[in-house]
């Protein structure tokens, strides 16, 4: 099938059209999903993520004033649909994981990119607690800062410092024993 | 204390293999919803059907079916009962009873114009239509009617109790007057002699009594 351009894609929306609306999903729905899936513990709750967050899209579809790409548009409203998710757990933010120190050396990027795949590294992802998992989303992967990420989950900067190194440790961890066995 | 660019190379591991992945869906389909999530927002997004549903069918036929069984009650309540102007309402005899208080009482002042208005023989039918015939007509079921019998069988009652005090005055929607009523045109009708066969009547064939 032949991909619509966004503002084919938005306008048709608009106008209600049932083809545009299932071709803006067929289009989307996968990267988007990959978003979710790295915010959720499984794939059930990656999937309530999606469809919450797609619903928000065809709704809220005239706020998009088309400044930006239409894929950036949707990723946000999808990352923020998984937020509002994870805050919604009573113990989104707990210090948790009483992990020992790791001993073994994290391997090189060439060790892991020949190693580990995506599924593989969601894995890992979705074995965090929602609050290292989250912070970790934000500031590793799609690049926000401690002042943005404090704001949006409404916890402090020290919290989300604390929490994103308490990620990346519980990460490690898991990746060496990976190796190991 | 863990080095900060070991974190780094984390970071863009994570970071990197996200990023990369290719536009198709994998072939083990771990990236792919499953279809339960666009019934889900199909459902969501898709404006609700206007027009005639099911529900509103069901509903509007319901109340045209409990308007006709009440219009078709409420019309047979109002079927009229016809009794002739001029025939004057039936009379049961029942065992003659001294200071009678049963059945209609009526005050002799109002008997009295009653008889007046009742006395006056019924005019002789007119040859017009049938509407105006029929509004001499007495229809018990309404309010108007109901008086105007009542008033006839109080006259009718009036008269016969002045000839003879063995008759008591009967209302004039009671069961005893119907049957009075029913025997008195039964008896018209056997002295009335039967009008002859029509001269187009067929000419039946004499059996023969040998077959």
């Amino acid at each position: 099938m032949q991909q619509l351009s966004d503002h084919e894609l938005v306008s048709g929306v608009l106008q209600g059209s049932p083809v545009h609306q299932t071709a803006l999903y067929r289009q989307y729905s996968v990267p988007m999903f990959r978003v979710v899936l790295r915010f959720a513990r499984d794939r059930a709750e990656a999937e309530d993520m999606l469809q919450d967050g797609f619903v928000r899209v065809y709704r809220d579809m005239v706020q998009y004033r088309g400044d930006g790409a239409l894929g950036g548009w949707i990723r946000r409203i999808m990352v923020n649909t998984a937020l509002s998710h994870l805050r919604r757990q009573r113990d989104f933010i707990r210090a948790t994981a009483d992990f020992s120190p790791f001993e073994n050396r994290l391997r090189t990027e060439e060790d892991f990119a020949a190693n580990l795949d995506a599924q593989t590294l969601l894995k890992y992802l979705q074995k965090l607690p929602p609050g290292y998992r989250a912070v970790f989303n934000l500031y590793a992967i799609d690049g926000f800062s401690h002042e943005e990420i404090a704001e949006q989950l409404g916890i402090s900067i020290g919290t989300s410092k604390s929490q994103l190194f308490k990620a990346r440790e519980y990460l490690k961890k898991m990746l060496d024993k990976s190796f190991i066995t | 204390m863990t080095d900060p660019k070991e974190f780094e190379s984390l970071d863009e591991l994570f970071r990197k293999t996200f990023d990369r992945l290719p536009e198709t869906p994998a072939p083990s389909g771990w990236d792919t919803p499953s279809d339960r999530v666009w019934q889900f927002v199909q459902s969501e997004i898709t404006p609700p059907r206007s027009g005639w549903t099911l529900k509103s069918i069901a509903l509007i036929a319901s109340f045209a079916v409990t308007l006709a069984i009440g219009l078709y009650l409420f019309l047979n309540r109002q079927k009229p009962v016809e009794i002739p102007a001029n025939e004057s309402p039936a009379v049961v005899e029942t065992p003659a009873k001294q200071n009678t208080t049963t059945g209609i009482q009526l005050n002799e002042n109002q008997s009295d114009k009653r008889d007046e208005r009742l006395t006056v023989p019924a005019r002789p039918a007119r040859k017009k239509s049938g509407a105006e015939n029929t509004r001499q007509d007495v229809n018990i079921g309404s309010p108007r009617s109901t008086q105007a019998a009542e008033s006839a069988a109080g006259a009718s009652v009036h008269e016969h109790t002045a000839k003879s005090t063995d008759k008591k005055p009967v209302s004039p929607n009671s069961t005893e007057r119907r049957k009075a009523e029913l025997a008195r045109r039964a008896e018209t009708a056997w002295k009335t002699p039967l009008a002859p066969l029509s001269p187009h009547w067929p000419k039946l064939k004499p059996v023969d009594p040998g077959h």
